[in-house]
């Protein structure tokens, strides 16, 4: 899987959990998701959401707000975690 | 204090032991008008923050059930709410199991014909569970209401644990638990709940009749859906409405979602319409019963539902086993904000064990209007600084101190505030406040919690208080300047008032954020440092006490702090406790 694709993945996983006040096509790759009306109740199902996409489990250091604040902070966790590493090897 | 069942709207609503002697568990039922009824109904609540939210909703479904002629028992998980046990204990998930086991067979016992369970979040999940495994003829439930479910036990856990994280709360320490807001679970529990999972339970029927109510601002729950396919024409769907008001606000702040309460209701109701009514037993009135002071193994102490002051508010009594003295400090443990005297993560209930194991008498109560406490005439429930308060805690220490006992209030936030009302119109022998805010803009001239009588708020005029509504970061910042000069506004002057005239000894812990309000006002910093060389008083400040004590080290640290403080104050006349 490319980094664009996980890019696309997160989008669409925002799409369906995120509730934001905006369209999240609208949004870049930095922008704030929290400053875009994403709750902390909605982050938590984000993260739930990339968990069971790509079977992984965020380790407890990554537990925190700034992990999910942008598509490309979530992008860079999950390249930590191997994501797209794996599937473009 | 009065120590009777209560009685609204013809039905009987009773404070209950049940299961095991050595063990109780706690729950309330309510029986219906007459004392006949067409069936029970187990309540199986969420598990750790969302349990707490949820109190105020069971308690108006179990009262509705009622009064559609179904008994509604509400089930404290073994080590949660008043049930014996604590909540960190190791293996949690087999003690749950069978805690919906025992409050099963209670109602049983009392005479119900059939029995319904209704499940929240993880208490569907685990009802589910035990609904699929059940080893009796027949299935365990007549009728199984699933209320916005957890998918799995593992869910549960990783959104507790990273709503903890993603909180503006210390660094989650690395010591082998699951660190959710207010508890913590060990790895045997994390493990327990793993297999407590919609996608692996197996395929037999729940129950006679299925409700899944899931939310409609959230993707569908699939693999809940999928397993419940195998249910077919037993399964009904619906939406549950307000799940987000229910659960997505703090426990402070959130409402009973009406709509989905009665949907539940009166699906309930038609699963029994067919069965007439039989007579059921009403249970004896509130029983004393002996509970562990800690962990396994721990002396035993003794609890029991009192109900108090000229509504009859309903608390619980910890005390040490056998013989207790009039003249006994007392220590009563307030109920914060909008949520039921369990305390934060339960704290106010495993610190009341660990104090009458060590020989001290505790109560820990509602005010009304809150939990289980009946509201005054005209006063709206569930609200909370309301005026009524200063009546209720005025109650609290004439009836406690009529034999001679001292009393000391622990607090947090806003019960912390209310035992400094108290102690400035009663004769309070100590408060113990964590996180104190005394600035109460909901209180301004013109609302419905305004009162000339308090003594212990800080009121800002009313303009400011509208500005707050709506800007209340703009709102705090320019009253902060005012009262910079408008000195007597400073909150600094009700812990002058209450040490250096009233003679009250006051602890209080506070985070930076909390304490700055009593620090900020420069007029008043001469007076200050005088007031802390005072042996009555002492401030700490240290971001260990998180302002809702929902962490660990926080929870850990005031314990400490706390029983110091009792130690000074009140010693108990039997240290080292009970017989």
């Amino acid at each position: 899987m490319s980094s664009s694709t996980v890019t696309a993945t997160i989008r669409t996983i925002l799409a369906e959990h995120a509730r934001l006040g905006t369209d999240v096509s609208a949004l870049s790759d930095t922008d704030d998701l929290y400053a875009a009306g994403m709750t902390s109740h909605a982050s938590v199902t984000v993260m739930l959401a990339c968990e069971d996409e790509w079977d992984i489990e965020f380790p407890q250091q990554m537990l925190k707000k700034s992990t999910f604040a942008s598509v490309a902070a979530i992008a860079a966790a999950l390249a930590e975690l191997g994501v797209g590493e794996q599937a473009s090897a | 204090m009065l120590n009777a069942a209560s009685d609204v709207d013809g039905a009987v609503h009773t404070q209950v032991w049940f299961g095991p002697a050595a063990r109780p568990l706690a729950g309330w039922v309510s029986v219906p008008a007459g004392g006949q009824a067409r069936g029970g109904v187990v309540l199986c609540p969420p598990m750790g923050e969302e349990g707490r939210a949820v109190h105020r909703t069971y308690r108006r479904l179990a009262e509705t059930l009622a009064g559609l002629g179904l008994v509604a028992l509400r089930l404290d998980y073994d080590g949660t709410g008043d049930s014996a046990g604590r909540g960190d204990e190791p293996d949690r998930v087999p003690a749950w199991l069978g805690s919906i086991d025992a409050a099963r067979d209670h109602l049983l016992d009392l005479g119900v014909p059939t029995v319904a369970a209704v499940g929240m979040r993880l208490g569907a999940t685990l009802a589910a569970h035990r609904a699929a495994h059940w080893e009796g003829a027949g299935t365990a439930f007549g009728s199984l209401v699933l209320w916005d479910p957890c998918l799995s036990g593992r869910t549960f856990l990783r959104e507790g644990q990273a709503l903890h994280s993603f909180g503006d709360h210390l660094a989650v320490p690395d010591d082998g638990r699951i660190h959710t807001p207010g508890f913590q679970y060990d790895a045997g529990t994390s493990r327990g709940l793993r297999p407590v999972d919609f996608a692996r339970l197996p395929e037999r029927p729940l129950a006679d009749r299925v409700l899944l109510l899931s939310r409609d601002d959230r993707p569908r729950p699939e693999a809940v859906l999928t397993r419940l396919e195998h249910e077919g024409g037993r399964l009904a769907t619906d939406v549950a409405l307000d799940q987000d008001r229910l659960l997505d606000l703090p426990p402070s702040d959130c409402l009973v979602p009406e709509r989905a309460l009665a949907r539940v209701a009166d699906w309930l109701a038609a699963g029994v319409a067919d069965q007439p009514p039989v007579p059921v037993k009403v249970p004896d009135g509130p029983r004393p019963a002996l509970v562990g002071s800690g962990g396994p193994g721990s002396a035993p102490v003794r609890e029991r539902l009192v109900r108090i002051g000229r509504v009859g508010l309903v608390g619980m009594v910890t005390e040490p086993v056998g013989d207790v003295a009039d003249d006994e400090p007392w220590v009563v443990l307030l109920n914060v904000a909008a949520e039921h005297y369990l305390g934060p993560g339960r704290q106010w209930v495993e610190w009341a064990r660990a104090w009458a194991g060590g020989g001290r008498r505790t109560l820990r109560v509602d005010l009304s209007g809150i939990g289980d406490s009946p509201a005054h005439p005209g006063q709206t429930e569930d609200e909370p600084f309301a005026p009524q308060w200063l009546d209720d805690t005025s109650d609290l220490v004439a009836e406690l101190s009529a034999g001679g006992a001292p009393v000391v209030f622990v607090g947090l936030c806003s019960g912390a505030y209310s035992a400094f009302e108290s102690a400035l119109h009663d004769p309070v022998a100590g408060v113990l406040a964590i996180n104190p805010r005394l600035t109460l803009y909901g209180a301004a001239k013109g609302t419905a919690l305004h009162t000339s009588r308090r003594r212990a708020a800080i009121v800002p005029h009313r303009p400011l208080a509208r500005l707050a509504e709506r800007h209340r970061v703009l709102a705090g910042g320019l009253w902060r300047i005012y009262r910079q000069l408008a000195v007597w506004h400073a909150p600094y002057r009700v812990l002058h008032r209450l040490v250096r005239r009233r003679g009250t000894a006051v602890r209080l812990l506070a985070c930076r954020e909390d304490a700055r309000h009593f620090l900020e006002v420069l007029a008043w910093r001469p007076a200050l440092a005088r007031l802390r060389r005072d042996p009555r008083f002492d401030l700490e400040v240290d971001d260990v006490f998180d302002h809702s004590l929902l962490t660990a080290a926080g929870q850990r640290a005031a314990l400490e702090r706390a029983t110091d403080f009792l130690d000074r104050v009140a010693p108990p006349s039997r240290p080292g406790g009970t017989p």
